[in-house]
């Protein structure tokens, strides 16, 4: 094969490339989830991403962390995480334990908001179970930048766990009626621990 | 209840945390006193004593701090250490601060750095003044204590080689110096290019930086307008996003142009004439203009 033909095929396969629909742990030359998780920063950086939803049936005290490592990066930003708060291993009922998640996410969250690092930082606790995650930028009149992530965010890009951009305004539409569900069926972290403490 | 030696051997053997309990543990394993401010951002205190063994946590709590410091030493897991802390934190950090006991006073700064407070910080300890610099919003009164040239050099080279996130505070703390003359951009060229070129786009805080920076000193506009970009039509059809991600940042070096003091010498002309032919080849190019 000629040395054009072959640029010609390897051009073919980087213009399907996406970096975010991909398994990245399978990807040649993958170095690490910090790499990984750097793409969706710089995805929601690059269309200035104002207004971000998280949504992830899983939060834990460290999940925090990852959040400001992914969105930290601009400022004026109004982050709001949709989360049943399941545990890792035990629990889908609302359990003592939940709660006292809640109390330690509030805490880091409220000097998070002292310290003006976001714009608003919401945390809603769903009244009803779900599975999926994504990220999803809901500022008007983008594009809505939408991120399937098939794994929580305490195992983000680990264990072989892959990002799906998604396009189709049809499933948008359906996310923003989950996420307005969510809200009306939901309760902000103060809420719920004031209920089930 | 077991005596001291008796515990440094259950902790090395990990026989002082309950099996099957969870907590948090922090990622940073080679630096331990970004590893103490975690525990305490990320409240580690409540999941630590929970899986501390009961027993464990009653002879513990009967030690010495220097010997709860010993067995925090040898405690892979992060949970005395999260506990120690928490006690330290109660207790005040000024007697820990200047600890001949290095773990003590690794405690004592992370403390200090958690809760802002500049003055208990050893500021003749640069790595400890950078994790300052990096975990905290710098009020004005406080910018005089980042002004030393030696700090500057070793911070602004950590930046840039070190694999971590540049959280908007810590440009904001840059753009807080350049601006109160605490780091004159001058001295620091390589810095501001190998920012520029690191960062894949320039938006929000960056784009306020540079602004600072070039108003202060407007020969790095020069510096600026050289740097390394992929605007040429061979990568525009060969690798469409990393022209498009370059053209963005040379169009944002264009709007530096216009910043009082950009004299028009014979590297700016040349920009001049780069900029007018690069609208000229991409005119009908929306995605570019």
């Amino acid at each position: 094969m000629s040395k054009w033909n072959q640029r010609r095929i390897s051009i073919d396969i980087e213009s399907d490339y996406d970096p975010l629909t991909s398994i990245p742990m399978l990807e040649a030359g993958y170095i690490d989830e910090v790499k990984a998780r750097q793409r969706i920063t710089a995805a929601f950086d690059t269309q200035n991403c104002k207004n971000i939803t998280i949504i992830d049936p899983y939060l834990l005290e460290r999940d925090v962390k990852t959040i400001l490592e992914l969105f930290a990066t601009q400022s004026e930003r109004n982050i709001t995480v949709i989360t049943f708060l399941n545990k890792l291993k035990d629990g889908d009922a609302k359990s003592s334990d939940k709660v006292t998640t809640a109390t330690i996410v509030k805490n880091i969250v409220d000097d998070l908001t002292k310290k003006g690092i976001f714009t608003s930082f919401e945390v809603i606790v769903t009244s009803f179970e779900f599975h999926d995650r994504f990220f999803f930028c809901t500022d008007e009149g983008k594009d809505g930048l939408l991120v399937s992530s098939g794994g929580s965010l305490s195992m983000f890009l680990t264990k072989y766990s892959g990002l799906v951009r998604i396009t189709n305004r049809t499933f948008r539409r359906t996310l923003l009626q989950f996420i307005e569900h969510a809200k009306e069926n939901g309760k902000l972290l103060s809420d719920y621990i004031v209920e089930w403490s | 209840m077991k005596n001291f030696e008796e515990m440094q051997v259950d902790v090395e053997a990990g026989r002082h945390v309950k099996p099957g309990s969870e907590f948090y543990m922090p990622p940073n394993e080679n630096d331990r006193v970004s590893a103490f401010i975690d525990l305490i951002k990320y409240r580690a205190f409540a999941s630590a004593t929970r899986a501390l063994d009961d027993q464990f946590l009653h002879d513990f709590n009967l030690l010495s701090v220097e010997q709860r410091a010993v067995l925090a030493g040898l405690d892979k897991l992060y949970l005395i250490p999260a506990a120690l802390i928490a006690d330290l934190a109660i207790k005040g950090v000024k007697q820990w601060i200047s600890s001949p006991i290095t773990i003590l006073n690794e405690m004592a700064s992370a403390i200090a750095i958690s809760n802002g407070d500049i003055n208990s910080v050893d500021k003749s300890d640069k790595s400890i003044l950078y994790r300052y610099f990096v975990n905290s919003k710098i009020e004005s009164k406080d910018a005089p204590s980042f002004s030393n040239e030696e700090f500057l050099q070793y911070t602004l080279n950590r930046l840039l080689t070190e694999e971590r996130v540049i959280f908007t505070w810590i440009v904001q703390n840059l753009i807080l110096l350049v601006e109160h003359a605490h780091m004159d951009p001058c001295l620091h060229c390589e810095f501001f290019i190998g920012l520029f070129e690191k960062s894949n786009y320039i938006q929000g805080e960056l784009g306020v930086l540079f602004k600072v920076a070039i108003s202060k000193t407007p020969s790095l506009f020069e510096t600026l307008a050289n740097a390394r970009l992929s605007i040429d039509p061979f990568t525009k059809q060969t690798n469409f996003s990393l022209w498009l991600q370059d053209s963005a940042k040379f169009k944002y070096i264009a709007t530096l142009r216009t910043i009082a003091g950009v004299v028009e010498t014979d590297q700016v002309k040349k920009f001049d004439k780069k900029f007018e032919l690069f609208n000229e080849m991409n005119k009908f190019d929306r995605g570019a203009l």
